[in-house]
């Protein structure tokens, strides 16, 4: 997923001029901004939903609120992290109505359209009981593969705060593969 | 042994350990057989979930949601009204169990047969096995690409050649195979004319001619075929790998052509009769190239998402689609794997294809995707075929492949549930509050902080059949209205006037449930220009009798001290009647609350109480509270019992309290410098 050719998430680039076209009301600049980072948004979907349909759905949720709090991306930053931020809180809004619609154990290749091995289930099935955060936070670290820096600029938090919780996450997880 | 920390493991699982933390944790690992252990299987557990985690749209995909938002952006801003939304991305296959490989392999091989049976204009019958294959149109529509030819299919002209000789052999495939091409030489092949994604054309393979086939592919399971028992000795014929850059001209193109012509090539050797290419590729029988693979062989989702060509698109539909076309899945971008041809021995009549049988049911969603690997499909198709209903003759049964209906997505389900279930909420609690409401009274008063205004609107219950049946306000609204229009009618009538104050409007039928603070409405409307000549028409009540009685009495404005009250004049029911109604409002003002005297701040110059708690035997009493009522003080006795506080001089209430012993109240009158008292607390009952 991650690209490491592309620049960090956390690099403004034309993000801000970009952004404050979108703020004035340019839907041009707006729409490049969301295409821009669609492919990012989408992993950070799919790891927080686990489910190709839901991912979709927080994708176009995400992308239809980011048009509409435009007013809230901190100034001169960049675009992504505000966009994963809002689709983490997305999902957390929704974790609720999609707890009710699925039963997270029954999360197999029908969701994720790909076959699985034993590991990989098991390994999802762990991810899968993690919250919504957390989640994110390990999706940033071990599919997106971002340094603790960016991750920690993502999910504001401090690097030593992401570098412990890394830790705890990982023993946890690593716990209930094994149960 | 001192291990890592788990936080130096996981950083360097993560690779952001540099340096000689990075040495430290590596020279630690390679001693360290746990530590080793957890950080692989934590490393494995990562690789795992990125994998499984992979999958990513494509371009194309991206391009459509994007789209898609942008739409509904675009709406919005502009107020119209904005699109639901619809998913695209439904579940992809159900799962199939391994157990029905053998299954579906019947089936493809009876399909493929059945195919190239037709494809020579016979009429073969359904080789045993076959069964209809539940194949579905991929749900992902942008991944999904149109090269496939089985759109156009076209019903098979009734003077089509009868099946050749070659056909009475059907070659005893044992199974399916997974061959990357065969040069076979008496092979049909039909290209589409467009450019890449004409490889992903079906190629109908016709029987084994007399050569072998140069390249046959290992068999995976050597498995009889459903016809083999019949069937003479024959060579196993696949379908060879889609030439593109062959040579176009012996090959007409299959779509635009309907002439026949013959293919060119070695395959007139094998064909008595030269084969109408068009006619393979048009008829409703006409299968897709449904291929298995090995999973080694699979490419990644990733990698089968390919752009479908316009191009085809736009033959498809050109073509007429005929009603009955048991159209079947397509899965256009997989790579191509032969499959041998099991031609049946005997060919009947009955073209099975021509059929349309209703096919079975369903049981669950199954849905193929262009986004799918190769096995994923024939699972799936090898499901269905296992959920055939256990007594049936699979021979019998219709070979053409069905598109199944769309069902339904399940989270529809519980949607619906969800919305019954509000509905049931809404209910209970509006039967609730009904059902209350006979207990509550008359008026609710909801303190309010001052700064919150609110503005809720006045509620009022009206029996039915009442004379007012609109709200109060707006009938005063009118009624001003019309008394401002009308002239003022000085004398008064015989009618005795009613006194009506302004809390008295109020219909007497109603309750009102008035809100303090600003937000309550004025009872009466009146703001005229001159309060000599101010008259307030309104809605005479129904009952005024009724009316509360909480306000003065009506009196006559004589008094020179009270301003002109405001007159307002009763509408009576019939309109012709006009009864004018002197009503003096008078307005008292009270006196202010009595507020609290305001607690002199701290300051240095107060005098100080100092006392000493005891009990009854004369012990001081530790801990003991001694609370100061005003200014709210509370300090604790310290070991000898003394306490001491400064307050503001004046009398002063004391409460002592103490664990275990009764409390005790005193006054204490404090004038200045420093007051000492001594507090006794009684024994305990």
């Amino acid at each position: 997923v991650h690209d490491p050719l592309r620049r960090p998430w956390t690099e403004p680039g034309r993000d801000p001029e970009h952004v404050y076209a979108a703020q004035r009301g340019d839907l041009a600049a707006l729409f490049t901004l969301l295409r821009e980072y669609r492919r990012e948004l989408w992993s950070v979907c799919f790891a927080l939903t686990l489910d190709r349909a839901r991912a979709e759905r927080l994708f176009h949720e995400t992308l239809l609120r980011a048009s509409k709090n435009l007013r809230s991306v901190p100034n001169g930053a960049a675009f992504l992290p505000w966009l994963v931020r809002l689709a983490a809180s997305a999902a957390a809004s929704n974790q609720r109505r999609d707890a009710a619609e699925k039963d997270p154990a029954a999360m197999d290749r029908t969701a994720l359209g790909t076959e699985l091995t034993e590991e990989q289930s098991h390994a999802l099935h762990a991810f899968a009981s993690l919250t919504g955060q957390d989640r994110l936070l390990y999706a940033l670290a071990a599919i997106a593969r971002l340094p603790y820096a960016e991750i920690g600029t993502v999910t504001r938090r401090e690097s030593n705060a992401v570098i412990h919780e890394l830790a705890q996450l990982r023993a946890r997880l690593a716990h209930r593969e094994a149960a | 042994v001192r291990h890592v920390s788990v936080q130096q493991l996981s950083a360097f699982t993560d690779g952001a350990l540099s340096g000689v933390s990075r040495e430290l944790v590596v020279r630690h690992l390679a001693t360290c057989s746990a530590c080793r252990d957890r950080q692989g299987a934590w490393q494995a557990a990562d690789e795992a979930l990125r994998q499984a985690l992979s999958w990513t749209p494509n371009e194309r995909t991206l391009e459509e949601w994007s789209s898609r938002v942008e739409l509904c952006i675009t709406a919005e801003r502009k107020g119209l009204p904005v699109p639901e939304f619809t998913p695209t991305l439904l579940p992809v296959i159900a799962a199939v169990t391994p157990t029905t490989l053998p299954r579906m392999r019947e089936l493809l091989e009876g399909a493929r047969g059945a195919m190239l049976s037709k494809g020579r204009g016979t009429k073969p019958e359904r080789p045993a096995g076959a069964k209809p294959v539940a194949g579905a149109p991929a749900p992902e529509p942008p991944d999904e690409p149109a090269g496939s030819s089985l759109e156009s299919a076209k019903p098979v002209p009734e003077e089509a050649p009868e099946l050749a000789p070659a056909e009475a052999r059907a070659p005893a495939v044992p199974s399916i195979e997974n061959s990357s091409s065969t040069e076979a030489a008496p092979t049909h092949e039909t290209e589409h004319e467009a450019g890449p994604a004409a490889s992903e054309v079906d190629d109908v393979a016709s029987e084994a001619g007399p050569e072998p086939v140069a390249e046959e592919a290992s068999l995976a399971e050597p498995e009889p075929s459903p016809v083999a028992e019949a069937t003479t000795e024959s060579e196993p014929v696949s379908v060879a790998e889609p030439e593109v850059e062959a040579e176009p001209a012996p090959v007409a193109g299959s779509e635009t052509e309907a002439e026949p012509a013959p293919v060119a090539g070695s395959e007139t050797e094998a064909e008595p009769a030269p084969e109408p290419v068009a006619e393979q590729d048009s008829g409703p029988e006409r299968l897709p190239d449904v291929e298995l693979a090995t999973e080694a062989a699979l490419p990644t989702v990733a990698e089968s998402e390919v752009e479908p060509e316009p191009e085809q698109k736009s033959v498809a539909a050109a073509q007429p689609d005929p009603a009955p076309a048991p159209v079947a899945y397509s899965e256009p971008t997989l790579p191509r794997a032969e499959l041998p041809v099991a031609l049946p021995v005997a060919s009947t009549k009955r073209d099975p294809f021509l059929e349309l049988k209703p096919l079975p049911e369903l049981t669950e969603p199954l849905f193929t995707s262009a986004s799918l690997p190769e096995s994923t499909l024939a699972r799936a198709m090898r499901r269905h075929a296992n959920a055939t209903p256990p007594g049936t003759d699979p021979v019998r049964k219709p070979a053409h492949v069905a598109v199944p209906a769309p069902v339904a997505p399940a989270a529809a389900r519980p949607l619906r549930r969800r919305g019954r279930r509000r509905l049931l909420a809404a209910c209970t609690v509006l039967l609730l509050v009904l059902l209350t409401s006979m207990f509550m009274p008359d008026v609710i008063r909801i303190p309010l902080p001052e700064r919150w205004r609110p503005r809720v609107p006045r509620v009022e219950f009206v029996r039915r059949g009442g004379t007012l049946a609109e709200t109060p306000a707006a009938s005063r609204d009118a009624a001003f209205e019309l008394a401002t229009s009308q002239p003022i009618v000085p004398e008064l009538v015989s009618q005795p006037a009613v006194a009506v104050s302004a809390d008295s409007l109020a219909p007497a039928d109603s309750v009102a449930t008035p809100v303090t603070g600003e937000a309550t409405s004025p009872a009466v409307t009146s703001a005229p220009a001159s309060p000599s000549t101010a008259v307030a028409t309104v809605a005479r009540p129904p009952a005024p009798a009724r009316a509360p009685a909480r306000t003065a009495p009506a009196r006559p404005a004589t008094g020179t001290s009270e301003r002109p009250s405001s007159e307002a004049e009763f509408v009576p029911d019939n309109p012709s009647t006009i009864i004018p109604v002197r009503v003096t409002t008078s307005v008292r003002l009270s006196k202010p609350p009595a507020r609290a005297l305001p607690e002199p701040e701290h300051d240095e110059s107060w005098p100080l109480l100092c006392g000493e708690v005891i009990d009854a035997q004369g012990q001081p009493v530790e801990g003991a509270r001694v609370q100061l009522v005003s200014p709210a003080l509370t300090v604790r006795t310290d070991r000898r019992g003394r306490f001491c506080v400064a307050c503001p001089p004046g009398v002063r209430a004391l409460r002592v309290e103490a664990p275990g012993l009764p409390v005790v109240n005193r006054t204490v009158e404090l004038t200045g410098g420093m007051v000492e008292t001594r507090i006794a607390l009684p024994p305990a009952r």
